[in-house]
């Protein structure tokens, strides 16, 4: 009982680092229609910015915090350099386009940065011991908390603001929300830069989880993105929070009781296992892809 | 409610596709798509018509594993410029071609290939452990001679008599030299005594590569490990894995990784509130380790690595301060094999043969193995003036004597090291003869 609770501790921080990356990807895809591929390198570009920045001198937080602005600013440029203008004409331009900036832009960080990996300026903590042998490790505990906060934010924004009900409004049918009046270019924007922002909280959470950063970091991670989102119904930011948090629980229960070294392997067997009983995902509407985001 | 927008067939084809080509990313078994591989570095395009002399660069230049090339590159260039600027291979010049492996086996297999082929190489720098199972037959295809700074796989202990030859000794060396160093701590660990030690080894062939080794060494030395776990490689946490190993209370880890999951690995383990011992391998006993598994963490760990010959001492400031920075791993590997293949060149020209593959692995042997009179060299140039006077030459380079065995292993003896106020020292010396 001890080692399952101590397990499903772990798997709940593993799933609070992948449920920021996983809503911001779903939550541009509800919206613009449009799965990014380049979205992992949003996150080492905010890992990475957030260790420059810190060496710089800048205290952790506010490093992270402008890492996390930044990301928002760049996403949103490089949609509108290379995504805005292929929309509309069909899928396969723009997923060949946003792997190709994924490269590009792996490879710049690459360059500028170098290969080898660095090490993410994040203090050690002891854990918290509770009763029965149960650790919490604190950094853990703290990546936690900010994903929920992070995740109450989401869904604040899309039930209480203007951005979020228009938003809903172009995702559920863009050519009607265009019809009443809404910018349905500025929310597209919006859009990026909000899944530009969650993608750069992702990243600084997945380097202080690691512990260490590589220019390959997101890209590897785009995997497990794909996985929580799909699992939770693409484009349903809410299922994404679930299924970033049943991927999590499935890679450290595989690793705790099956082996180690097929603890993806198990958490993406499970998942292949879910889409082929329902192929929506757990959130998503049967022949539909789509995203309550309300 | 983001509703109504269908995902259509030709969206589910194209996630489809992206996700296998992901997961075979994450597999590492992309296909190159940076498409690095060909690109010569030196001087131009190589081809064995060019009058050139090429060298097919055979390691990762994408991927996670990067950085092997971005080292293996720095030094060679070096290398390849001061050969060509003293004269080159009897006034042919050395070029680079860049083979990208992606550190994997089906891109090295192309990457192999088209050098063979294409560019036709005359040796190839490199492999990488992690891709020498499928070059191996690219090699004896079409017996294109391989000298690799990098793979320490067991797989090249008795690969072949001839075409394989390396200037970094064998896992089974290294893991060796961790369970002597454990099962006698008196000798070698400055008298601590570790009585529960685990192994924790990457799914990599690389790393796996060490997992017999030390299991069947700790066997032979009377002090089996108390558990042997293989994880998967490149997770963003390990503390379920390591949790799991805690549970069989070791006082040392043995810990086979690559560095940024050795570091994360490390840091979960503190986290969770492992005070133990750690023996870490030659890629993780450099201060780049320490840095990014932090000074804190790494304190007191154990490392390996090649014994530096006092009289590479000089060489390696040489070296050094022309690079503008310490030596990373596996350049000074890079800098004998670079050397290595082009005294071979040399030795090749001036007994009037020309260049092949075939006459540069004939003399490959002649310039590292110490024969009666021959002149210890450390350096193209060295190695250059003594064949033009007519001597024979043995090879001694920046990380020890290059001294190849019938195949193609050099034996090294190891440095025990340990970290001690944020900087490896070295602690003891398991010497060859500890090995035997």
């Amino acid at each position: 009982m001890h080692l399952l609770l101590q397990t499903l501790v772990y798997g709940l921080a593993t799933g609070a680092v992948i449920a920021p990356a996983a809503v911001g990807l779903t939550l541009s895809f509800g919206v613009t229609g449009f799965i990014n591929f380049a979205y992992g390198e949003i996150l080492t570009v905010a890992a990475y910015a957030t260790f420059e920045l810190a060496g710089a001198g800048v205290p952790l937080a506010a490093a992270g915090a402008l890492a996390v602005c930044g990301c928002g600013i760049f996403t949103w440029v490089v949609a509108r350099l290379f995504f805005e203008p292929l929309r509309g004409r069909g899928a396969l331009p723009l997923l060949l386009t946003s792997v190709g900036v994924a490269f590009v832009i792996q490879n710049i960080v690459g360059i500028a940065a170098g290969g080898n990996p660095r090490a993410f300026p994040v203090p050690l903590y002891s854990p918290w011991h509770l009763g029965g042998g149960i650790l919490i490790p604190k950094l853990q505990a703290f990546i936690f908390a900010v994903a929920c906060v992070a995740m109450l934010a989401v869904h604040l924004m899309l039930r209480h603001t203007l951005l979020g009900r228009t938003m809903r409004a172009v995702a559920s049918n863009d050519s009607l929300a265009r019809l009443s009046g809404i910018d349905t270019r500025r929310v597209v924007g919006s859009t990026w830069f909000v899944s530009g922002l969650i993608a750069g909280l992702g990243g600084v959470l997945l380097g202080a989880s690691q512990g260490s950063i590589t220019p390959t970091m997101g890209f590897q991670f785009l995997l497990v993105i794909f996985a929580a989102t799909m699992l939770g119904g693409i484009g349903k930011p809410y299922g994404a929070m679930i299924g970033s948090v049943i991927i999590g629980l499935g890679v450290e229960l595989g690793a705790t009781y099956v082996s180690a070294d097929y603890s993806y392997a198990i958490a993406f067997g499970a998942l292949v296992v879910a889409l082929l009983l329902r192929p929506q995902g757990l959130f998503g509407r049967r022949s539909l892809v789509t995203g309550d985001i309300a | 409610m983001i509703g109504g927008r269908r995902l259509g067939p030709g969206w589910k084809s194209a996630i489809l596709g992206a996700g296998i080509s992901l997961f075979l990313v994450g597999c590492g078994a992309a296909p190159n798509v940076t498409g690095d591989s060909g690109g010569a570095t030196s001087g131009a395009s190589g081809g064995g018509g060019s009058g050139d002399l090429p060298l097919g660069l055979l390691v990762p230049f994408t991927g996670q594993y990067s950085w092997v090339g971005q080292n293996v590159s720095e030094i060679a260039q070096l290398m390849v410029n001061d050969i060509n600027s003293s004269g080159g291979i009897g006034g042919e010049q050395v070029t680079l071609i860049k083979g990208d492996t992606e550190g994997t086996v089906d891109a090295g297999v192309l990457a192999a290939r088209k050098l063979a082929n294409t560019d036709q190489v005359l040796a190839f720098i490199g492999p990488t452990s992690l891709s020498f199972t499928g070059v191996r037959k690219v090699i004896e295809d079409t017996k294109t001679p391989m000298v690799s700074p990098t793979a320490g796989t067991t797989e090249l202990n008795t690969a072949g008599t001839e075409l394989f030859y390396r200037t970094v000794p064998s896992d089974s060396l290294g893991g060796k030299a961790i369970a002597r160093a454990l099962t006698e701590p008196g000798k070698y660990l400055s008298g601590h005594t570790y009585k529960n030690v685990a192994l924790m080894v990457g799914d990599a062939p690389a790393l796996v590569s060490f997992q017999q080794p030390i299991v069947s060494s700790m066997n032979a030395y009377g002090q089996p490990l108390i558990s042997n776990t293989k994880y998967s490689i490149g997770k963003d946490s390990y503390r379920s894995e390591v949790s799991s190993v805690m549970r069989k209370n070791p006082d040392m880890i043995i810990l086979i990784g690559e560095p940024a999951d050795s570091a994360r690995i490390m840091r979960d383990a503190r986290q969770l509130g492992y005070d133990g011992g750690w023996f870490v391998t030659q890629d993780q006993t450099n201060a780049d380790f320490v840095k990014l598994a932090t000074p804190q963490v790494a304190e007191g760990i154990y490392g390996l690595q090649e014994s530096e010959p006092e009289s590479a001492t000089q060489l390696r400031d040489s070296v050094v301060k022309r690079l503008g920075h310490k030596l990373q791993i596996f350049q000074a590997n890079t800098y004998d094999a670079v050397n290595v293949t082009a005294l071979a060149m040399y030795a090749a020209k001036k007994a009037g043969d020309d260049i092949t593959s075939q006459t540069l692995e004939a003399n490959l042997d002649t310039v590292a193995n110490p024969d009666e009179g021959d002149v210890v060299v450390t350096s193209f140039a060295a190695g250059k003036k003594a064949i033009d006077s007519g001597k024979g030459i043995d090879y001694q380079g920046l990380a020890g004597p290059v001294d190849f065995d019938k195949y193609g292993n050099i034996t090294s003896p190891f440095d025990i090291m340990q970290v001690s106020k944020g900087s490896f020292q070295q602690v003891a010396t398991v010497t060859g003869q500890d090995l035997k």
